[in-house]
């Protein structure tokens, strides 16, 4: 019953997109772009001429609203800025997360201090977009143009949101503006590999309701040519190897979706407010570069189609605030390889098929009893259903339909003692199928030494711990019912501080970390040859984080730095395993980004600048072969923006190269990546 | 000459300081290698999707190993997923499976001299003459025709209904083909018309296959994974006259043989069962109850047994994630010694 409720909206949502087309899009834009004088005489909320002003800075204490949390947030300008970017390409070069990527348009996951992809939660406006059967999220999937806050919650902080999110959590939320009447974007952008970008945002509201209506486009042929260096011929004259030259194959994709946000405001101290989200993906995956099998063979296709869907209600009181969300995600994915080989049939190798059903429902109470003193507490009811379906597995299918509830009751002290000290109680227990699970708590401490300077000194201690996503229980074959959670204390202690210098601004933290997970969960192959997953005993992690911004203004110049740091510890404590002291694969001790941006006479350059180091591909982190690991990683981009203004609105015109330097990279063993290559991108703002 | 020193550290700050090419040079042997004769090939498969297979050689009179072998040697990767490799007239041909192709190899000193390309998922070569060699596949549904002098494909044999086909063994002009994957057929080929001439059904999952020294051959039925406990694991013997089963061996419930093998001479079976190696005289009339060797290690996964003195070779793959182990005994059982080879060593290749 729910499988055919879960097709039947997915197949009328999806049955009209599918019409979608480029010339509809092309239609559009040129129907939009032909009505811009028009838009040019409405006082919308736009983007406007700069003023300077004098820094004035202000001193005192505010009083108290929430207690400060590690975490950074992405520049909203650097979200402005990203355009046509996905979600992957903007925390690689503006967090500290290491982004494992499998190609040009392939599958992203993030390792937040270290751990496992499933360990990194994503929220969008309080619905999780983790999948209950993967555990992990496909950053890849996720386009920046869908959101306009993300913040990263760091180890610890995570629990404010929700449990399991043993890394960190990433909240990617969409906001309200009350002052809008009318406004929107545009936006179209071409690259290299015949790669597609279109977007079109319209919003239109008053003071009561507001609705924003977004559509995206994105595909690409992804057929970057290269120099094969892993296979050769032998040159039968002179015995000398000859490369190749090739294209990336198979490795095309197509990506569209809608989103439509309606915020109202119900009365004087309440807000209601829906967000629909509807996208499909269709991509293939290429083979790897040393593949030289028949032209035909392993042919594959992976198709998604999601609709994610959040009403939230929330109520302002004189001293408490009230929350009530609820959330529906459903996602059908196939995946189909095949061998048509000549003089044979095709051969269907894999048919596999996944309907993942989400409800997510969430309540939560905050009060502040005085200036000092607040109370929150809440309880969140989830409800997954998996149906996994492994057609002609090689004769014998595979597959599991399962559900699993999950529920979460927490409560919160935050108390300010006094001008220097405030701290942080929470405690959450966590059911899943009604069996409890874990109490889970967490104690933050905050300090600042004088309160008239912007330091401040944080630490917490913290215990988590995450379920098995329901493949690692239930997958046939191959899953282990028995798993047990994994668990962990994490701890972290860092600072904050905030100084101006003239007219320049500058904001520095740095913190360390360190933890210990019981029972990681990993897949190993088996006897019987398929995989199995188990718990490794232990695994610790420890390092540390450090950010700096700079930003300043000179004669009309404005100006700024930007850049994170990680250093990532994350080994093996199993006693007796023979990979005892070793750091995970994959896992770069140290990584890095650096922004660097100027805005000068209406022009604005921007220097993206990443390192990833040394990386080990073996758990015994060994270097006697070039197969042991992958070589450091350097990437530069450069992107160059002209913005004209239109009376009360803004064109801009953006011009990106993608690897400056040519530079040959690796992110995963025998994936081709792309050269140098170019974006153009038009924008208009209303 | 200043402002030179001052761009070199924000030269490397800015670009890598490591390409594909310096990266691989890296790890090359900087001269020749010789291969002595007699020296033991381990086929290491690698993880699958990561393109890191291997092939390490080792020196059984000196026992001195060189790992990574084909890459060190020729600067190429060997690819993802080595499954097997056989040896005929000075060159090793090894199947890769997941690239697709087969690598031809001087055993001498692992120089690279030749690939049969355009393959769908390779499993096995057998050699039939010199100007032909059948190679049996995972997905393709037949087994391809190929000529090693001239390492091109010249034709296929149609396996309809069997999208697998796995390991082989012949006895006269008769080659038995088992068909491993989700079904219970071994095929019967006749090498001179190169046409399937009979199907035998046998127990669940036939992998491995060999020929004894009373020309019977030997089929290991593994069964399928997770299945219930009534279909059991079997070793069957196969007789080419008649070309049917004449005898049945059934493993306990829940037991998982793999890897069948023989002596030189082909007087005797061994397989893999859970961490042991069992030993049975193809005269036996029943299975053996007791392991002639079980080694301490964490998963075997690979057996050998050197034709010229009876060695016996075990890996053990121990985390499938790092070099795996192998642990060389005598005939009679006694350890000789141990090395280190590549990830998951699968196969044993003796020249």
């Amino acid at each position: 019953m729910q499988t055919k409720l879960h097709d039947l909206i997915l197949t009328a949502v999806f049955k009209n997109c599918h019409k979608l087309s480029m010339k509809f899009f092309f239609l559009l834009l040129v129907n939009l772009m032909l009505m811009l004088p028009s838009f040019q005489s409405v006082n919308a909320q736009s983007l406007k001429d700069t003023l300077s002003i004098q820094t004035v800075v202000i001193v005192g204490r505010k009083k108290m609203d929430k207690i400060e949390q590690p975490h950074t947030e992405v520049d909203s300008m650097a979200i402005a800025k990203s355009g046509t970017v996905r979600l992957s390409e903007l925390l690689s070069q503006n967090s500290p997360l290491f982004i494992k990527e499998y190609g040009r348009g392939a599958m992203a996951t993030a390792s937040f201090r270290g751990t496992a992809p499933s360990h990194t939660k994503v929220s969008w406006n309080g619905l999780e977009l983790n999948s209950p059967m993967l555990g992990m999220v496909d950053f890849s999937l996720i386009p920046v143009y869908f959101t306009e806050e993300v913040k990263l919650l760091h180890g610890t902080s995570s629990l404010i949101e929700s449990a399991g999110a043993l890394g960190g959590t990433i909240l990617l939320d969409n906001l309200a503006n009350w002052n809008n009447t009318l406004s929107g974007k545009v936006l179209s952008g071409f690259g290299s590999y015949r790669t597609l970008d279109e977007y079109i945002q319209i919003n239109l509201g008053n003071r009561k309701i507001q609705s924003k209506s977004s559509i995206f486009y994105n595909a690409s042929q992804n057929d970057f040519p290269f120099v094969n260096k892993l296979n050769a011929t032998l040159d039968p004259v002179t015995g000398q190897y000859i490369f190749p030259s090739e294209r990336n194959k198979n490795a095309d994709y197509t990506n569209y979706g809608l989103l439509q946000e309606f915020y109202l405001q119900v009365g004087p101290n309440q807000t209601l407010s829906l967000k629909t989200w509807l996208q499909h993906n269709d991509r293939s995956i290429p083979q790897l570069l040393t593949n030289e099998s028949n032209e035909a063979a392993n042919i594959n296709r992976q198709i998604e189609n999601t609709l994610r869907s959040v009403a939230e209600w929330r109520h302002f009181g004189n001293k408490s605030r009230l929350t009530v969300l609820s959330a529906i995600q459903l996602q059908n994915s196939d995946f189909r390889l095949e061998n048509a080989v000549n003089g044979a049939s095709d051969q269907l190798v894999m048919d596999a098929h996944a309907k993942v059903s989400s409800f997510i429902n969430k309540f939560s109470y905050r009060f502040r009893y005085n200036d000092t003193f607040i109370l929150e507490s809440g309880v969140e009811a989830n409800f997954h259903s998996v149906a996994s379906e492994n057609k002609i597995f090689l004769g014998a299918n595979a597959g599991y339909n399962k559900n699993r509830l999950e529920n979460s009751i927490f409560a919160r002290v935050e108390k300010q003692f006094n001008s220097s000290w405030d701290a942080q109680f929470l405690v959450r227990e966590e059911l899943i199928d009604a069996v409890h699970k874990d109490i889970l708590p967490l104690l933050r401490v905050n300090f600042s030494p004088n309160p008239l300077k912007p330091l401040l000194i944080s630490g917490s201690l913290a215990q988590n711990s995450h379920q098995p996503t329901l493949n690692d229980l239930y997958f046939i074959p191959g899953g282990n019912p028995l798993l047990k959670s994994e668990k962990g204390i994490f701890a972290d202690m860092g600072a904050t501080y905030d100084f101006s210098i003239g007219s320049d601004q500058f904001h520095s933290g740095i913190s360390v970390f360190e933890s210990e997970v019981r029972n990681w969960i990993i897949w190993l192959p088996t006897f019987q040859g398929y995989w199995e997953p188990s718990n490794i005993e232990k695994v610790n992690s420890n390092g540390f984080e450090a950010n700096i911004a700079w930003n300043g203004h000179f004669r009309g110049i404005r100006y700024g730095l930007k850049g994170n740091y990680a250093y990532t510890e994350t080994t093996n404590q199993s006693a007796g395993s023979p990979a005892y002291g070793k750091q995970l694969p994959y896992i770069p001790l140290n990584s890095a980004n650096l922004n660097f941006n100027l805005a000068i006479a209406g022009f604005q350059l921007d220097w993206m600048w990443n390192y990833y180091s040394k990386r080990f591909t073996t758990t015994a982190n060994s270097e006697a072969s070039a197969s042991d690991y992958i070589y450091p990683y350097i990437m530069n981009n450069f992107q160059l923006s002209r913005l004209i203004p239109l009376k009360n609105n803004i064109l801009t015109i953006q011009a990106k190269i993608l690897n400056v330097f040519n530079e040959d990279y690796r992110t995963v063993l025998q994936r081709a990546m792309p050269g140098r290559n170019f974006q153009m991108v038009i924008r208009y703002d209303f | 000459m200043k402002r030179n020193y001052l761009l070199i550290p924000l030269i490397i700050l800015f670009t890598g300081c490591m390409k594909d090419d310096s990266w691989v040079r890296a790890h090359l042997m900087q001269s020749g290698i010789e291969i002595p004769a007699g020296s033991l090939f381990v086929v290491n498969e690698g993880n699958f999707m990561y393109g890191n297979a291997s092939l390490s050689s080792y020196d059984t009179l000196k026992r001195v190993v060189q790992n990574d072998l084909f890459y060190k040697v020729n600067g190429l990767p060997l690819g993802d997923v080595a499954e097997s490799m056989t040896i005929w007239n000075n060159s090793g041909y090894l199947v890769v499976n997941n690239s697709g192709k087969i690598y031809v190899m001087d055993i001498r000193n692992g120089k690279y001299t030749g690939k049969i390309t355009g393959l769908t998922s390779p499993r096995y070569f057998h050699l039939i003459s010199e100007q032909k060699a059948y190679v049996t596949d995972l997905y393709a549904g037949k087994i391809s025709i190929v000529n090693p002098t001239t390492n091109l494909i010249t034709g296929s044999i149609s396996c309809p209904s069997h999208p697998s086909t796995e390991e082989m063994a012949q006895i006269g002009t008769l080659l038995f083909v088992t068909c491993w994957s989700a079904d219970k057929t071994v095929l019967v080929i006749d090498t001179e018309k190169d046409q399937v001439i009979q199907e035998i059904s046998t127990g669940l999952q036939p992998c491995g296959i060999v020929a004894d020294i009373h020309h019977k051959i030997w089929v290991l039925c593994q069964s399928l994974p997770g299945n219930s406990p009534s279909a059991l694991a079997m070793l069957q013997r196969i007789d080419p006259v008649s070309r049917s089963i004449e005898k049945s061996f059934s493993f306990p419930a829940g037991a998982k043989p793999v890897k069948l093998t023989s002596d030189g001479k082909g007087e005797n079976l061994f397989y893999l069962l859970g961490n042991s190696v069992y030993k049975m005289a193809v005269l036996a009339d029943m299975l053996p109850d007791k392991a002639i060797l079980s080694p301490p290690s964490k998963l075997l996964y690979g057996l050998g047994i050197d034709p010229s003195n009876g060695d016996i070779y075990v890996s053990d793959a121990l985390d499938y994630q790092q070099s795996g182990t192998i642990s060389r005994f005598s005939a009679t059982g006694s350890p000789v010694g141990t090395f280190q080879a590549g990830i998951i060593p699968g196969r044993f290749c003796f020249n």
